[in-house]
């Protein structure tokens, strides 16, 4: 297994990069560890607070970044900066002055720190982040550390920008930190996925009451399913970061919903609206998310008080529109790889679930109604249209959204279905302590067990669109074009609801970073083009293209063709996987 | 709120400060000192000049990537070159029929990337690639290659690379799914 030395060395080869997210992120940390200490007092244990500032260290480090970006485009980023370090010297003042509990935090920051060590084998030869969302996510990045040296919005956010929480953050930690944007993009994936299981600890200790429970849910959240981490393959860090964000959230609104001791109520409110702000700027769709959550809790708050005939039919009903819907799915082409994704990669650890979710709906039956209908309904929203002046027709939520967020609630019945079974274990065998612990042995053996064996530490082949032939290519290109150059690019279309008539053209290969990278315009056509076609050249050439760019992937653009016609295309600079041709011939 | 901050309560927030920093401190000083470690088997400069090949499924040494052409038929050979080993650097290709220097470039953004452009070399030809050092010649490194197809380095499950000839390649046409 090289996993362990191949993290060790990524991080050795980001260690800087690492170093500064590490410490922005612990700031953030630590700031919302006093804040929740503040705010509950003894309610909170150590455990607690180091789970909820897992996910909390998101909101001071946005609100942070966001005042910073507007001072620094007010006044200008010298400002700007002299804001960010007094607001966190007088906060680090305030905030950060309860003492460690010793045993809980140094386990926790082992296991974090071993968490990130895995998590960075995935950066083993991995120079730029994957897949095509990942360029788009740079090139914001870019205008705003842009926006930042112009002291006024560059021209690139003029047209319009989406998820700016992970933006703003990104620009701010590398603007005035000075780290390369996609190193930044590739270190801070791992790390929040490293950190991503840690919340979800929280709930489950307080329902259960279970310290195995909880670190079992952790542990499966981690790296029983293939999400979250396949999203770091479709490069979504917004997507990413707004795991945190619901992870938090989910938390507070838990309290409020659990906790009815909590003496400062007012400000549980003010702190989950603040969370649900910064989430929806990370990503606007977490905003349905909540809203269904809600749905889901007065569902279950009404299921309550049902009589019992009643309430076992409307678990039946519930567990009937589960099974419609995952046929539906299954049925939907465009659909069917949300199933796939976890049959294919977690068949194992959801057999497991399944036999755990049982138990958990006879010990825990009103947390695990609330689960099942809240992803139930996640579900279902990938069905119901709505249609933006903007985008057209698209649903609540989307495919690849459901897909990523699936794992909180199956780790959480994964984790209520163990404390069940110990539950039962202890019932049954109320004196024999060696099967109360060969149970949990088991279960924490076999996630292990399966991560070892079948867990993909590293990139998938799926989504890697740039090779090192691309990356010379690059190079030739900045060296080479001029800055007006208009650039071909191969493209398909999007596929994430089944309502998408009009295709979203978006690039497949490594065509789509040269935007991005070196600053040179594009232009996307099918990736079926045919190039030997006098109408099509005549086309390129009415749309003054001068350039086309070939990847190495099945799904670029087919070279043959234009080697057929030597006197419309001239190849200028051509490696096994990545070629660049000049459109010639427009007279 | 700042006046409530009695000194014992400074100093608490001080020590925690100081852990941290010490903490993270140790944290770095154990990365790099395992980078240290990782790169004792890496090149080094002034000693006797390095061996290198195609690359393989791992890039942790200098290697060839591959070959290609470009408008003017000349060679282009791309290059994994690791990190802060070597200093600015040309190629040096000595054929049957002579030597001929390679000028390289290497990309802003990703530091190991580096192509070099030179005299074209045929199909079938053995050759030696000299990697000299721009500032005084030093030979830095060099490898044996025969050119038999402009080659592409496909890695296999066992870690080992196979070049493969793609001149015939055609691209399949099979629908590529939105987020796999």
């Amino acid at each position: 297994m090289n996993v362990l030395p191949d993290g060790l060395s990524a991080l050795a080869e980001h260690a800087w990069v690492t170093f500064v997210i590490l410490l922005s992120i612990l700031w953030g940390f630590f700031i919302m560890r006093g804040l929740l200490y503040r705010l509950f007092g003894d309610i909170l244990t150590e455990f607690d607070t180091l789970s909820l500032s897992a996910a909390g260290w998101v909101l001071p480090v946005l609100f942070l970044s966001l005042f910073t970006f507007g001072l620094s485009l007010f006044f200008n980023a010298m400002i700007g900066g002299l804001f960010a370090a007094v607001v966190i010297l007088i906060s680090s003042f305030i905030f950060i002055r309860r003492r460690l509990d010793i045993p809980p935090s140094i386990l926790f920051a082992f296991l974090l720190f071993l968490s990130i060590i895995f998590r960075f084998a995935f950066l083993k030869d991995l120079f730029l982040p994957s897949y095509f969302d990942s360029a788009e996510h740079y090139r914001l990045i870019n205008a705003m550390t842009k926006s930042y040296q112009l002291g006024f919005l560059a021209d690139e956010l003029n047209s319009g920008f989406y998820h700016l929480g992970f933006h703003y953050l990104a620009a701010g930690i590398s603007y005035f930190l000075h780290v390369d944007i996609a190193e930044f993009m590739l270190v801070f994936g791992q790390i929040s996925l490293a950190l991503l299981p840690f919340p979800l600890f929280f709930i489950i200790k307080r329902e259960t009451d279970s310290l195995s429970a909880a670190f079992f849910t952790c542990l499966l959240a981690g790296f029983g399913y293939h999400m979250p981490a396949h999203l770091m393959n479709w490069g979504k860090y917004p997507a990413l970061l707004s795991l945190v964000c619901i992870s938090f959230v989910f938390s507070l609104a838990y309290m409020v919903y659990r906790d009815n001791s909590l003496r400062e109520r007012k400000s549980i409110w003010i702190l989950l609206s603040f969370a649900i702000l910064a989430s929806v700027l990370v990503h606007s769709r977490t905003i349905v998310l909540y809203g269904l959550m809600t749905i889901a809790a007065i569902t279950t708050l009404g299921w309550k008080h049902l009589r019992i005939p009643y309430r076992l039919f409307g678990f039946g009903a519930l567990l009937l529109l589960f099974m419609i819907e995952l046929y539906t799915i299954d049925n939907n082409p465009v659909l069917k790889t949300l199933l796939d994704g976890y049959l294919k990669n977690d068949s194992r650890i959801l057999i497991l679930i399944l036999l755990l979710t049982v138990i958990s709906i006879v010990h825990y039956t009103e947390p695990t109604l609330f689960l099942l209908a809240w992803l139930a309904l996640c579900m279902l929203c990938l069905f119901i249209p709505v249609t933006f002046p903007m985008l057209g027709v698209q649903t609540l939520l989307d495919r690849p959204f459901v897909q990523m967020f699936s794992y909180i609630p199956l780790s959480m019945l994964g984790g209520l279905g163990f404390a069940g079974l110990i539950r039962m274990t202890k019932r049954f065998f109320p004196d024999s302590h060696l099967i109360q612990r060969f149970v949990v042995f088991f279960a924490f053996g076999f996630i292990l067990l399966n991560a070892a064996l079948h867990y993909n530490f590293y990139p998938s082949n799926c989504c890697r669109l740039v090779s090192r032939d691309d990356l010379a290519v690059f190079t030739w290109m900045e060296n080479t074009l001029p800055p007006d150059a208009n650039i071909l690019i191969a493209s398909t279309g999007l596929y994430v609801t089944p309502f998408e008539t009009s295709q979203t053209p978006t690039g497949v290969d490594a065509g789509i970073w040269i935007t991005p990278l070196l600053s040179r315009r594009i232009a996307l056509a099918e990736q079926g083009i045919l190039f030997d076609q006098v109408q099509v050249h005549m086309d390129l050439c009415g749309r003054s293209i001068g350039y086309i760019y070939i990847g190495g992937l099945p799904q670029s653009f087919n070279p043959l063709l234009l080697d057929s016609r030597p006197e419309w295309y001239l190849r200028s600079f051509a490696l096994p996987s990545a070629k660049i041709y000049q459109v010639t011939g427009c007279g | 709120m700042l006046e409530k901050i009695t000194k014992p309560k400074v100093l608490i927030v001080a020590a925690a400060i100081a852990g941290i920093f010490a903490l993270v401190c140790i944290v770095l000083l154990a990365m790099f000192g395992w980078t240290a470690f990782s790169q004792r088997g890496t090149p080094s400069p002034t000693s006797e000049p390095d061996a290198f090949g195609y690359c393989g499924a791992e890039l942790s040494e200098l290697c060839v990537v591959s070959f290609g052409r470009d408008a003017f038929g000349d060679t282009i050979v791309n290059l994994y070159v690791p990190q802060k080993t070597y200093p600015p650097f040309y190629l040096n290709i000595v054929r049957r029929s002579g030597e001929g220097r390679y000028e390289c470039v290497g990309n802003k953004s990703i530091k190991t990337s580096f192509y070099c452009t030179g005299d074209p070399i045929n199909l079938g030809e053995g050759f030696e690639i000299q990697m000299l050092s721009e500032k005084d010649d030093r030979l830095l490194a060099r490898g044996t290659f025969t050119l038999t197809a402009f080659l592409v380095t496909t890695q296999i499950a066992d870690g080992t690379s196979t070049p493969t000839d793609t001149a015939t390649k055609t691209p399949s046409t099979t629908s590529y799914p939105s987020y796999p």
